[in-house]
């Protein structure tokens, strides 16, 4: 490598580098001005927001900058003194160039299919996590003053969690604890003693049980036992303890019960809960401890059963309960998709929160038989689970009612197959930001199911086609400018000042709108693919007749790059 | 006479070469002016939108043709600046007079034009939701050639749905700027939108920079439109004239002081930044014109010839600097 090649491989990386951190750093303070004042207090989130924007601004100006930088070099800089030597060949100069020129492409290629959508996506994190934070703030604040200061605290947890050195949230927290610790000794006051110190619970449903019986507890040790007897069978011990409880139990029992024949009914009740609960079919077995435990909600055996029952059934199912809970947390408003059964449906609120989504006002639209028919849903949660070896995922919805079951004939009314996850259909109505969070693969698995769902957005090889825009644009304007620049380059020792300036002020700009002319271009070339299919090649790709067009371009800017000498016209 | 040679034949290539993107670019831009989404426009109305715009089309293409020839002409060859004006008259003459003998007296300067044909696929893409204004609509077709609508108001998430209607329930005013949608049998709903709420194509022609020049570039014209107007008959074309002659007085020598030798590259540079100022400098002009309420008595009714004498002033003080 002689002098002036690297000296134009310096050049080239130097320039591009400085062009890109000069751009970083205008991009760092123009987001950081523009930044809504109500997430000021979010600092941690702040910077890396900030710095996430101005990367991706700047990504997006790599392209122009590329073409730029080859512009200026060979209009200026590698007519300068240092390029200049005896030996000095427009090879010398070209051959470095174009090396670094397939570098930048390779870059912008994975700027453009992967990074930037990488951090698209945690741009709209940072951005929803400062608004969880902010809601948690102002919930917690209302909470304080409504004295709930247990619930106050968990919410402030939350935003701890986003922002753990926020000192006023770490005031506020403080202020609560206090304040609760003078609430609890109102209580101890008034109730005459504070209340039982907790121990670690014993590891094994055994310890449990026999500590329970200890107690005299034998309902509760009967729940542990059970569960103990059932896991080791032929272990005495157990068994020996099992049988003692069961016995304590219904002796109790008789004393509860004053009719013998309630009594025979409980347990006849409790065993085929049981008998339900082993055989997997939650739904009957929390019916059945859901109305015992209400008729006897002093037996804490049906009040464990019931609970390990809500434990399973919210693997698959929810309580509306839980949708409450959340609704404090920001949401994406007013979505509508298109579902796998064939309804339009209409959500006034999502809420995606630690891979859970809660949906809120849920309407369904499908015509048939001619006519329009609504159905109406408080609520629905975003639910997976494992049916024969395979991960099912549906919309659960429901109204106010507890667990139950649904009829088969009921399923397709009560559950929404969406064609995608429904952290896609958070941005259904805006394409643009969903567009910007898709990356290479995400094109091609989703965009499919992406259209089905009714969402406006480009098929996978119409987005292929645009990336060939954006990359051949970068190639062709870059060889066709710089040839076009080296001949007509500076023969100045140094270019006149005015007109370098001049240069500096117009060229950037001229470039910046070639590039979005090519990208046009390129887009009309995609539209007139309908029009030569219809004429031959009758289903041709449109990805390919695109790369055959920039192919073309390619090849003409090339031979035109080629074709440039060292000597001066 | 080589030297005037060869500069027609580098116009007149310039010219061929520049007029479709030119053309291209103008269309669209004439489609956005209006409102009219162009990513489903269809080539026919695209031709014959360009038809319509052919003035300005070949007007841009020659006037940038001309400033991209002078501003890279070799300068050891050029006598003097006034024979250098010689070959962009001559081609715009020629054009002018084309104009003028082919379809002037049929269609006198009649440049903008409706006529195109537009659809319900040139606004709303099917089977999908279209973000229109502060709504999404979605239109689907069935297989007995009826289509149902869904109207998702995106501020109070209420849904309108409107299902077996006939194509002819989707109609298109296009003077109105806007797009009904009528259903109803004992009952008739009919829901409009505005062409501007559809969306519109987001290319160069949308870039807020090119929008601030064109902007510019629009006053410019729309004040040259009332000077045009207010002559009658043959005065007409001696304003187009005048104001034809006023550009190549200013941006001929500009482009030519601005031509480097030393740097070929840095004209170009200058024939864009000629290209970008004359708009201001033109509205300048007439801003000053109007402002300063000059004495133009001594033009009798020849007031539109101001500019360029103004511009021949400028020139004489700049040949003189040259």
């Amino acid at each position: 490598m002689n002098q002036a090649t690297k000296n134009a491989l310096i050049s080239i990386i130097l320039s591009t580098l400085a062009i890109c951190l000069c751009v970083f750093v205008f991009f760092f303070f123009f987001h950081e001005q523009r930044l809504d004042p109500q997430f000021d207090s979010i600092k941690t989130l702040k910077t890396a927001l900030h710095l996430r924007e101005a990367f991706v601004s700047t990504l997006r100006v790599v392209p122009v900058a590329v073409i730029f930088v080859n512009v200026f070099c060979f209009s200026v800089l590698f007519t300068l003194k240092p390029f200049q030597t005896k030996e000095f060949t427009y090879y010398n100069v070209s051959l470095p160039s174009f090396i670094m020129l397939i570098v930048f492409l390779m870059f912008v290629v994975a700027s453009e299919s992967v990074i930037v959508p990488r951090l698209e996506k945690q741009i709209a994190s940072l951005r929803y996590r400062m608004r969880v934070a902010r809601n948690a703030e102002e919930y917690a604040r209302d909470l304080k003053d409504a004295r709930e200061y247990g619930k106050a605290l968990s919410i402030i947890d939350v935003y701890l969690d986003i922002d753990e050195q926020n000192e006023d949230m770490i005031t506020l927290y403080n202020e609560i604890i206090k304040l609760r610790e003078e609430q609890e000794e109102i209580r101890f006051q008034e109730t005459g003693g504070p209340a039982e110190e907790q121990r670690t619970p014993p590891a094994t449903y055994y310890e449990r049980g026999k500590e329970e019986y200890e107690k005299g507890n034998y309902f509760g040790a009967l729940y542990y036992l059970e569960r103990a007897h059932a896991l080791h069978e032929d272990n005495a011990e157990i068994r020996e303890l099992y049988v003692r409880t069961k016995r304590q139990a219904e002796e109790g029992l008789g004393k509860l019960t004053k009719a013998q024949e309630k009594k025979k009914r409980l347990i006849e009740s409790k065993e085929k809960a049981l008998e339900h609960l082993n055989q997997e079919e939650h739904y009957e077995a929390y019916e059945i401890f859901a109305k015992l435990h209400s008729e006897y909600p002093e037996l804490q055996d049906l009040e464990l059963y019931l609970n390990e029952v809500i434990q399973e059934l919210s693997k698959k199912d929810f309580l509306p309960r839980e949708l409450e809970e959340a609704s404090w947390l920001p949401s994406m408003d007013n979505v509508v998709f298109r579902d796998q059964q064939g309804y339009v449906n209409t959500v006034s609120h999502i809420v995606p929160y630690n891979n859970q989504f809660y949906f809120y006002d849920i309407t369904r639209y499908k015509i048939m038989k001619g006519k329009l028919n609504t159905f109406r849903w408080k609520y629905g949660k975003w639910i997976e689970w494992k049916y024969e070896n395979e991960i099912e995922s549906s919309i659960r919805l429901k109204n106010d009612e507890g667990f139950k079951k649904i009829p088969e004939n009921r399923l397709g009314a009560q559950n929404i197959s969406t064609y995608t996850d429904p952290g896609y259909l958070l941005y259904s109505t805006n394409r643009e930001k969903l567009a910007s969070l898709l990356n290479i693969y995400e094109w091609f698995s989703l965009s499919d199911s992406l259209r089905k769902s009714g969402v406006d957005i480009a098929s996978k090889w119409e987005y292929l086609s645009r990336l060939f825009g954006i990359v051949f644009s970068v190639y062709v304007l870059s060889l066709f400018l710089s040839s076009l620049a080296w001949a007509k380059r500076s023969i100045y020792e140094f270019p006149p000042v005015a007109k370098l300036v001049l240069f500096f002020v117009v060229v950037p700009v001229t470039v910046y709108f070639l590039h979005l002319l090519y990208i046009d271009m390129n887009n009309l070339i995609i539209y007139s693919h309908r029009y030569f299919t219809r004429l031959m090649f009758k289903g041709m790709n449109v990805a390919v007749y695109t790369m055959i067009f920039n192919i073309v371009f390619a090849i003409v800017s090339t031979l035109y790059f080629l074709s440039q000498r060292s000597g001066v016209e | 006479m080589k030297f005037l040679f060869r500069a027609i034949i580098r116009i007149l290539i310039l010219f061929v070469i520049l007029i479709v993107p030119v053309g291209l670019f103008i269309t669209f831009f004439a489609f956005t002016q209006k409102n009219i989404p162009i990513w489903n426009i269809g080539i026919r109305n695209v031709l014959r939108f360009a038809g319509y715009y052919r003035v300005p089309i070949v007007a841009v293409s020659y006037f940038i043709a001309t400033l991209i020839t002078v501003s890279l002409v070799d300068k050891m060859q050029i006598r003097s600046l006034i024979l250098l004006h010689i070959p962009p008259v001559l081609i715009g003459a020629a054009l002018i007079a084309g104009f003028y003998f082919v379809q002037a007296k049929r269609q006198p300067f009649r440049i903008i034009e409706q006529d195109i044909r537009l659809g319900y696929a040139s606004f709303l893409k099917g089977d999908v939701f279209n973000e229109v204004g502060n709504r999404a609509i979605m239109i689907e077709k069935n297989e007995q050639n009826r289509f149902t609508l869904y109207i998702h108001n995106r501020e109070n998430n209420d849904l309108q749905v409107m299902g077996g209607l006939p194509r002819s329930a989707i109609s298109i005013d296009q003077k109105g700027q806007k797009v009904s949608f009528t259903s109803g049998k004992r009952k008739i709903i009919t829901y409009t939108v505005p062409f501007k709420d559809f969306q519109q194509y987001e290319g160069v022609v949308k870039n807020r920079m090119l929008q601030l020049y064109v902007t510019q570039l629009r006053k410019t014209v729309s004040t040259l439109r009332v000077y045009f107007q207010k002559a009658v008959g043959i005065e007409r074309f001696l304003f187009l004239g005048a104001v034809f002659i006023s550009m190549l007085m200013i941006a001929i020598p500009l482009a030519y002081s601005l031509n480097d030798g030393g740097w070929g590259f840095s004209g170009i540079t200058g024939a864009l930044c000629i290209l970008i100022v004359l708009p201001f400098l033109y509205s300048g002009i007439f801003f000053l014109i109007q402002k300063m309420r000059l004495n133009l008595s001594f033009l009798g009714s020849y007031t539109y010839l101001l500019p360029p004498l103004v511009f021949a002033l400028i020139v004489i003080v700049l040949d003189i600097a040259v």
